[in-house]
């Protein structure tokens, strides 16, 4: 087996993967799990340019330095910094989210069908662009915005955008579209700022309220919603 | 047009020095002023000469301004300066006290309203014209909200606001669309709207009778007197075609629209309590007769009979300036009154007249005259649009005599609506005896507050004696204006000026006979000792002032009479004992466009506008789950509708 044709077939199973990670978020409640399930994502993400590469080339520093980063941050230090935030903020499950894991596992499989249905019509800019790339890219970032929908908890939440985040990433590299290594050190840097900001807060948070659940905090608006969601959260506290 | 241009500049500079007086009121007054006088006397002399063709229609072109003045503009300037002057005046007096250190201000933003109205006559361009009409509308909301301590003035203030900026809304399109092709009727019916909404046209003139009140005095004479006029000049000044189906259209339209307007303005204006609700009622009601005046002559236009138009047109334009002059001396007239009662409410005045025997004057006379009464001034234009519209019912044409008949009647039912109210307005504030401590209390105003009712007065009767001579111009303009030419063998235009020239004789005639017997009266009187008695005192054996009529009670009849159309709210309070200690009874009358169509269409937003803001949960996920799902259907619709994929 030749390298160009291992790369060949490593590119789908990547793709494959990461549909499957997706699929695991849907179902996982417990949030260690979901921090790994992101890092491993994260992973799969940094590997796709380089499984992209054509390797008759020589290699190019910019694509390894913006793989190494991209596994560095995503895979190691978010990940990490996300399970500190979980372990000094004391949870360890999403207990009770707004939507069940069964009927979780569901939608996701429902956007992945959309999306593998949506994408049949979505041109591929080149040859060696995979099939999976724009319905698997897709599937990913419906299932981050799901998370940030679906689950009550800040980490949960911040589980669901840099999913949503992953998605992004996976469908400019599946598409080979290089922003240079400018926009990718920004997006980074955006990304972890993110996490950064939401771990300070989710901390605050859950030493401030005992409690880290975000629905709970339309308290806090400037409008105080109906009487009868106040009603109810007092029945809930 | 340079002493225009002289006027914008000096209005402009005066409203900025203003401020720059900051917490001196007297100094800032007497800047605004002095600049404000200076402005619209060269104004006034600069517009006569344009309108008499002494001096020639001019373009001025500096930059991106582009202003040219004629004979329509100077017509329009007119009213400007006939309602500014006294009310400048006026205004010194109505704020000393009265303005907590913000004259400056004040004066500012009462000079760029004046000369934002000066700047709308000019403007050729749309862009042009909508930066000048939008200023004025919110400079003048500026002045409306000046007393802004007030729940009810804000209240006002807002409501004046949103018909200020629908109104650009409409107008917006309507200069988009203007002259082409399909589009035209639209644009005219969107630019009726837009601009209507500054005239008060019915359904439309909601925010007069809350806005004029809330005002102070001076703001509203002008805004009374020459901003709503600025309505039907934009309409005139519309690119409608001269065809006679356009023609014919626009001519119902504002007939239709006028004999509304002037029918349900006065009807409206007796019901009243407060009398600058009053006089903004019947503003409404004088919108009317000018939309009254210019259907009908855009009808006779249509209809091919030249004369109708020039005689109608001819009436509106000389009603215009008598109502610029008359109603403005009205409206500052009610200010004096305000500021020596401290009320408006006409039910807690009485006895004024003994008082204010000057104010009492001016306002007797304005209020007969806007009557449309002979011999004064306010009689000429109502008598021209009546001649119109005989000449139209004897036209053998009939849509003519359809038009004519209905103008006729109304005019002849306002005319007398008119007086009804004008008469309870006068009997309730300055007949019979005080029936408050305040009223009784008043005092009449300082000279600086009588020379602007007297300069009023005077504008009034060069008016009445010039209407003959002023013919001529507004026959021309109603030719330019409807594209009908009056055939010079047509002995029209000589009629006409004849028939107002007997009747200033005749008014002539009337004031040297009434100035005859007065001084005859005097000097009779001077021969006898003069006793003094309570007012009524021959008829009661203890008057007191809460025998007398109120207001409300002397419209009762005309009020009961209309009871249908004016749904007045009486509240009655009496005690069921047998000797009833305390009585009361207060009679309300809601707008009747207010009560059946805004009100319903602002409730049935304002509970959608609930039920979408149940939306706004406070849910973070419902926030992301409405973006996310507003995505996907942007992104379904763009392909799968749009073609974006291929």
């Amino acid at each position: 087996m030749n390298t160009a044709s291992f790369f060949e077939n490593f590119l789908p199973a990547l793709f494959a993967l990461l549909l499957a990670m997706d699929l695991l978020l849907a179902v996982s409640s417990r949030l260690l799990h979901c921090i790994r399930l992101v890092a491993f994502q994260g992973l799969i993400i940094g590997l796709i340019p380089l499984a992209m590469w054509q390797w008759t080339t020589p290699p190019h520093t910019e694509l390894i330095v913006i793989a190494g980063l991209n596994i560095a941050l995503k895979c190691a230090l978010i990940p990490y910094l996300l399970a500190r935030t979980m372990r000094s903020a004391h949870v360890c499950r999403e207990l009770e989210p707004l939507v069940g894991y069964g009927t979780s596992l569901l939608i996701v499989l429902a956007a992945a069908a959309f999306s593998f249905f949506f994408c049949r019509e979505l041109p591929l800019p080149g040859e060696n662009v995979s099939f999976l790339a724009a319905p698997v890219a897709f599937t990913t970032i419906l299932t981050g915005l799901f998370l940030i929908v679906s689950r009550k908890k800040a980490i949960t939440q911040a589980i669901g955008f840099l999913t949503f985040e992953n998605g992004i990433t996976a469908f400019g590299a599946g598409m080979a579209l290089e922003y240079g290594l400018v926009v990718e050190l920004g997006i980074l840097l955006d990304v972890f700022v993110l996490v950064f900001v939401m771990g300070i807060a989710v901390f605050r948070i859950s030493r401030e309220f005992q409690h880290i659940d975000s629905d709970r905090l339309n308290t806090l608006g400037d409008w105080s919603g109906d009487d009868e969601n106040e009603a109810e959260m007092k029945g809930e506290n | 047009m340079n002493l225009i241009l002289i006027t914008s500049a000096l209005l402009l500079l005066g409203g900025l020095a203003a401020p720059l007086c900051r917490k001196r009121d007297s100094l800032a007054a007497a800047v605004g002023m002095t600049a404000g006088l200076l402005a619209c006397v060269t104004g006034l002399a600069g517009a006569l000469a344009l309108l008499c063709g002494i001096l020639p229609a001019a373009t001025v072109k500096a930059g991106a301004l582009s202003l040219s003045a004629d004979a329509l503009s100077a017509l329009f300037l007119l009213p400007i300066f006939l309602a500014g002057i006294p009310a400048i005046l006026h205004a010194k007096g109505y704020l000393a006290g009265h303005a907590g250190g913000r004259t400056g201000w004040f004066w500012l933003f009462f000079l760029w309203t004046l000369g934002a109205m000066v700047w709308v006559t000019l403007a050729r361009t749309p862009v042009e014209f909508l930066v000048a009409w939008e200023m004025m509308g919110m400079m003048s909301f500026a002045l409306v909200a000046f007393e802004y301590h007030e729940k009810s003035t804000l209240r006002a203030a807002w409501i004046y606001l949103l018909a200020c900026h629908a109104g650009a809304a409409f107008l917006i399109p309507a200069f988009i669309f203007g002259g082409c092709g399909i589009w035209a009727m639209g644009a005219v019916i969107a630019g009726l709207i837009g601009f209507g909404l500054k005239i008060g046209f019915p359904l439309l003139h909601v925010w007069l009778p809350e806005a004029h009140p809330a005002a102070p005095a001076p703001v509203s004479a002008v805004m009374s007197g020459a901003m709503i006029n600025l309505g039907f000049y934009g309409i005139l000044r519309m690119p409608y075609a001269l065809d006679q189906a356009t023609l014919q259209t626009l001519g119902w339209i504002l007939l239709v629209l006028g004999l509304t307007g002037a029918s349900g303005g006065i009807l409206f204006a007796v019901a009243q309590r407060n009398l600058k609700r009053l006089l903004a009622y019947s503003s409404i009601e004088n919108m009317g007769i000018l939309g009254i005046g210019f259907g009908l002559g855009f009808l006779g236009a249509a209809y091919g009979s030249p004369v109708i138009a020039v005689t109608a047109f001819s009436g509106a334009f000389l009603h215009m300036l008598n109502h610029a002059a008359l109603k403005s001396s009205l409206f500052l007239g009610a200010g004096s009154i305000l500021r020596s009662t401290g009320t408006l409410n006409m039910d807690r005045m009485g006895g004024l007249a003994k008082r204010m025997p000057k104010t009492f004057l001016s306002f007797l006379f304005s209020a007969i005259s806007l009557s449309g009464l002979p011999p004064f001034n306010g009689f000429l234009g109502e008598l021209l649009i009546y001649i119109a519209a005989f000449l139209a019912l004897n036209a053998g044409i009939t849509a003519l005599t359809g038009a004519g008949l209905p103008v006729l009647l109304i005019l002849a039912m306002v005319g007398g609506l008119a007086a009804v109210a004008y008469v309870k307005a006068l009997g309730a504030a300055f007949l019979g005896e005080p029936r408050t401590q305040a009223a009784a209390e008043a005092t009449e105003r300082p000279f600086s507050m009588l020379l602007p009712l007297l300069i009023g007065a005077v504008f009034s009767f060069v008016l009445l004696f010039s209407a003959p001579v002023l013919i001529p111009f507004f026959a021309d303009l109603a030719t330019s204006l409807t594209g009908q030419a009056v055939n010079l063998s047509d002995s029209t235009i000589p009629t006409l000026s004849s028939i107002l020239a007997k009747v200033a004789l005749f008014s002539l005639f009337f004031f040297a006979t009434a100035g005859f017997l007065l001084r005859l009266r005097q000097r009779d009187l001077a021969k006898k000792p003069e006793k003094l008695k309570p007012t009524w005192d021959c008829g009661y054996a203890e008057p007191t002032a809460r025998m007398e009529y109120t207001g409300t009670a002397f419209v009762q009849p005309v009020v009961d009479f209309f009871a249908s159309l004016l749904h007045s709210v009486k509240k009655v309070r009496m005690d069921q004992k047998l000797f009833p200690e305390r009585a009361e009874i207060t009679v309300e009358t809601e707008d009747a466009a207010d009560r059946t169509v805004w009100k319903p269409l602002f409730h049935f937003f304002g509970k959608a506008a609930d039920r979408i803001h149940r939306l706004q949960s406070g849910y973070l996920h419902l926030y992301v789950l409405i973006m996310v799902l507003a995505l996907l259907a942007m992104l379904i619709w763009g392909f799968y509708f749009e073609g974006g994929a291929k």
